[in-house]
């Protein structure tokens, strides 16, 4: 019945896309730790925690709108104008269920934007090209995005790229600093491909090192709040080669749905915020011996 | 700009030759205009074309090009191919010394409309819009479970208005129980987001006198409370994007784009329209370009209205003040010629097809696969009973794999109405097919609260936090004692259950305390055994994995306390009744009403399985062999239908409607359409299926007259 069907349909072939891949939420993150980044980007689990994400997006949220009052009104934002800006962002994160690790986190929050907003809004504001600034490009099999905080002119009208992190300067060669430096050469060259020409320098700001009070009580900023990256571009082609490898490693890990331990744990703070270390064979000798834990005594926020 | 054409491309570098109605599209120079595509007839192959037209011969900016797909998925494939091509456009023009601009693919808008319409509200940070939790689905049922003043009973039994509101929905034929509290929520939140998607004028509602303007303070309840709790749902999305569009920075957003493209434009709804419309209105020409078959909208449930394909030249004419160019797309290079045939004469065969307003004006398609051998290509498997033909058919596909006919599993898709693996539907199929030791990949198989991780889970939960039931409201005892037991027994002495036991000691040696995250403490049991091991399975993990998130959406519901639900308090050794109230009425309420069985835009087909999925998931797809059940399938109307028609008098819509099919034939015409869809998936073979019994039952997939099946298909 069938005999002229016989040897007609092909071969089946696999329908394969290139993903978009962001900087923050997979290449960085993977790195960090494979398992942690698949877990909770890819197979749908919820992290138990908010506090971690509090920080960071209450930081960029406030400066980006610190950035547009100044470019909407030509003056610069007061204490009372971040503190509108902080309890709108405050209210609204709270609402989502997003909250602070404690008042003491909060507080500090804003007063690192406060500090950040008097110490270098003044100079700074005036020379923003842009903020929150999207680039993308195309690599061979995958997709590259990524936001840069901040787009600026330096004195002498070259382009910078400055990125917040919420955060104390890890020291040098950890590997979390190291991370963002190859960030922002990867950066560099997503922003050479837009416009043709790479930044001048990119800064790294670590505002929490505002906190520290010496400094900025003589209106100094704190000299280990910045790290400044020059580019070569061979280096911008090693770490573009290197966050490639990174996206392979994704790009398989897709297909195959396995998400392994690091063979290097990751830093602490990485696993202490990890709901996943309970059984985690790389930070087992954090963790493990918790279990039975006594699940009364978990409380974060007293 | 250089004088090439993208036709010479096409035919020199990808041998392929285009009809003169696929050149027709790809050279449309200006001005709205829609495409009528039927099935197989390419058309992502003509979007991707436009777009590298627009891109490297006209010029266009990557950034003035605004692209709409239907899923995210198909999106993804767009770009691919986008990508694909313009690889291949460089070297051909290279190789024939055409210069032609670099532009950054990446950057045209592409994706489905929720998604551009977000990113763009974020990127202009569009007041309104900004820090807003965008909830799905489960999210909203739960968001208006908690907070709308319609659905609590202290409010409905002291507000008479409220109460009349819901009986005299209860009394309308089409609405269905409105009960409980939950039936409440499922039926106001149809009608809120069909308001939004109907683009209902309020206004007119409130003036219309009971009991509309009982449902207009109803939704003027839902967008205050969005607003007080930073909230946004995706209907309100689009509401807020065409908001948009009509400030200063919306403007300037329209003012960057030069070309809009739709595609499935006929799963589109009014205020999607409206959107696509007021991105070029103004603009002269307003290059819109829609792209779509009114013969495969399936989406009325989504709020998909099919008639938004069909008037676009009357909405042109009042919108845009412009003439649209139609154009149709007949030739089909998908399936064998006979399957082309039936998809045809299916259609035709119905005589609510025929009436005005069913269908666009259109010619019938036209094979042109080159698929003519000669086999029978439209079978049918038709037995006594559904077990025997189950039988028949697992072995129709043995006989397929064992004869070479199709070289893995995966070729051969099993479609159903519902892929449920009950007796009504995917089960007996499953049944014969696992007997024959063909695997079979149906992940949704089974109701999510039937799998055994979920069980587990679910199980060792509740024995932690009311063991004994003590608080367990009786709908739900039977169903949570189920779980409890299936844990007790199957878990005994692991390390699960031995953490839970010790526990629950504590919990009943403490007096006055609280759990601080319960969300903590559920990872805790995911890291022990069994829950554990499940883990290793990629379907089982996800599964949890939706757990994990079902949860934490319960917990992060804003309450009227103002409590956080992730902390628990112990009052006396017990979790407070108070939060094991809300833990049963709101998160265990939901579930048990099964988790939504929507599409899963990740279906896939492994290798050496054979695929079961539904019509809908089926979207878009093509497969060699495609077997279809549910010939059983009994078009009924249903609450969209007739809401539609009652909302019909609030649509702030100044395009006259055409003449519309009344509730019973719109039905019809959509399960119609269901079918048109599952048939002309098909590529070489195509095989309905069903036993005797169903054929007599079903109205649709047997065709519009009762000899039709038999007389156009041959029997195997």
């Amino acid at each position: 019945m069938f005999d002229e069907l016989q040897g007609l349909i092909p071969e089946p072939h696999p329908v394969t896309f290139r993903p978009r891949l962001s900087m923050t939420a997979d290449i960085l993150a993977a790195r960090r730790c494979m398992r942690q980044y698949g877990y909770f980007r890819h197979e749908r689990f919820v992290p138990s925690r908010t506090t971690q994400i509090y920080f960071g997006t209450i930081v960029h949220q406030v400066l980006d709108m610190a950035h547009r009052f100044y470019e909407e009104t030509n003056q610069m934002p007061g204490d009372h104008e971040i503190e509108e800006f902080f309890n709108e962002v405050h209210d609204a994160l709270v609402a989502r269920g997003i909250r602070p690790r404690s008042r003491a986190s909060q507080d500090n929050a804003l007063e690192v934007i406060r500090r950040f907003n008097q110490l270098e809004g003044p100079n700074l504001y005036p020379l923003v090209i842009d903020t929150e600034c999207h680039l993308e490009t195309n690599r061979d099999d995958y997709i590259l995005e990524g936001v840069v905080d901040v787009l600026r002119h330096d004195e002498e009208g070259n382009v910078e790229i400055w990125d917040y992190k919420g955060m104390r300067r890890p020291p040098d060669g950890n590997p979390i600093l190291n991370d963002y430096i190859w960030q922002m050469r990867v950066y560099a060259e997503l922003y050479c491909q837009k416009t043709g020409a790479y930044p001048t320098r990119a800064v790294l700001y670590f505002v929490n090192e505002l906190l520290e009070d010496e400094h900025f009580q003589q209106g100094q900023r704190p000299p280990q709040a910045l790290y400044v990256i020059e580019f070569q571009p061979e280096i911008v082609q090693a770490a573009l080669a290197e966050f490639d490898g990174t996206a392979h490693t994704i790009i398989d890990r897709l297909q195959t749905r396995e998400w392994p331990e690091p063979e290097q744990p990751p830093p602490q703070e990485t696993c202490d915020a990890c709901d996943l270390r309970w059984n985690c064979m790389v930070a087992q000798h954090h963790y493990n011996y918790h279990i039975p834990h006594n699940i009364l005594n978990i409380d974060q926020e007293e | 700009m250089n004088d090439w054409n993208i036709v010479d491309f096409v035919t020199q570098q990808l041998g392929v030759e285009l009809t003169e109605e696929q050149i027709a599209i790809i050279n449309h120079s200006e001005g709205p205009a829609r495409v009528l595509a039927g099935p197989g007839s390419g058309k992502t192959l003509m979007i991707t074309l436009f777009v590298l037209r627009l891109l490297y011969r006209d010029g266009v900016a990557p950034e003035a090009i605004f692209v709409t797909t239907f899923t995210r998925k198909a999106a993804l494939n767009l770009e691919e191919r986008i990508l694909q091509y313009a690889q291949h456009l460089r070297a051909w023009a290279e190789d024939n010394g055409i210069e032609l601009p670099d532009p950054d693919i990446t950057r045209i808008h592409l994706g489905t409309l929720h998604e551009l319409a977000n990113d763009i509200l974020l990127r202009y940070r569009y007041g309104p819009y900004r820090n807003r939790l965008l909830m799905d689905e489960y999210q909203q049922a739960l968001f208006l479970y908690a907070q709308h003043p319609y659905v609590q009973s202290f409010i409905i039994n002291n507000n008479q208005e409220i109460r009349e509101f819901w009986e005299h929905l209860a009394n309308a034929p089409w609405c269905g129980p409105v009960d409980t509290r939950w039936q409440k929520v499922r039926k106001l939140m149809v009608l809120l987001n069909r308001m939004v998607e109907d683009h209902v004028n309020i206004e007119a509602m409130q003036e219309a006198g009971f009991p509309w303007y009982r449902l207009a303070r109803a939704y003027e309840h839902y967008v205050e409370q969005l607003n007080n709790y930073h909230r946004c749902d995706f209907a309100h999305l689009q509401r807020f994007f065409l908001e948009f569009l009509n400030t200063p920075q919306g403007e300037e957003f329209r003012q960057s784009l030069q070309w809009v493209l739709v595609d499935e434009y006929q799963d589109t709804n009014r205020i999607q329209e409206r959107i696509y419309m007021k991105l070029v209105e103004g603009k002269r020409p307003a290059n819109l370009v829609v792209v779509g078959d009114d013969d495969q909208a399936i989406y009325r449930f989504r709020g998909g209205t099919v008639e938004c394909i069909i008037r676009f030249p009357s909405s042109c004419q009042h919108y845009l003040n412009q003439e649209a160019t139609t154009y149709y797309l007949v030739h089909n290079f998908r399936s064998h010629e006979e399957i082309v045939d039936f998809i045809n004469k299916f259609i035709n065969s119905f005589g609510v097809a025929h009436l005005p307003g069913a269908r666009a004006e259109k010619p019938e398609i036209v094979a042109a696969s080159g698929i003519n051998q000669n086999y029978p290509a439209v079978v049918r498997i038709i037995g006594e009973t559904v077990p025997e033909t189950a039988e028949r058919v697992a072995r129709f596909i043995h006989y397929l794999v064992h004869n070479n006919i199709i070289h893995d599993y995966n070729q051969c898709c099993f479609l159903f109405y519902s892929t449920r693996e009950n007796r009504y539907n995917a089960g007996p199929y499953v049944q014969a097919l696992n007997q024959l030791g063909i695997p079979c990949y149906n992940p949704r198989g089974r109701t999510f609260l039937e799998q055994e991780e979920v069980v587990i889970f679910l199980g060792a939960l509740l024995s932690l936090l009311d063991p004994y039931l003590d608080n367990c409201p009786p709908p739900y005892q039977q169903m949570v004692n189920g779980w409890m037991q299936y844990f007790n027994e199957n878990c005994n002495n692991t390390p699960l259950a031995n953490f839970v036991h010790d526990q629950r000691a504590l919990i009943e040696e403490t007096e006055v305390g609280h759990i601080a995250n319960i969300l903590e403490v559920v990872y805790m049991l995911l890291a022990l055994s069994p829950l554990s091991d499940f883990q290793n399975d990629p379907v089982r993990r996800q599964r949890l994995g939706q757990l994990t998130a079902l949860l934490e959406a319960f917990l992060t519901t804003p309450t009227n306390g103002g409590q956080q639900l992730a902390r628990i308090p112990i009052e006396n050794g017990q979790i407070a009744q108070q939060w094991l109230n809300k833990f049963y009425y709101m998160f265990i309420g939901y579930i048990k009403n099964g988790i939504s069985d929507a599409e899963d835009e990740n279906v896939i087909a492994p290798l050496g399985m054979v695929p079961i999925m539904t019509i809908h998931q089926a979207k878009g797809l093509e497969f060699p062999v495609v077997i279809v059940d549910s010939i059983r399938y009994n078009a009924q109307p249903d609450v969209i239908h007739h809401l539609e028609q009652e909302l019909a008098q609030f649509y702030d819509d100044p395009v006259p409607d055409f003449e519309q099919l009344d509730p019973e034939q719109k039905v019809l015409m959509d399960g119609v359409r269901l079918f048109y869809v599952a048939y002309s998936r098909a590529q070489y073979l195509l095989v309905v299926v069903g036993s005797q019994n169903q054929l007599c039952n079903g109205n649709v997939a047997k065709g519009g007259n009762p000899k039709f099946l038999l007389n156009h298909t041959i029997e195997v």
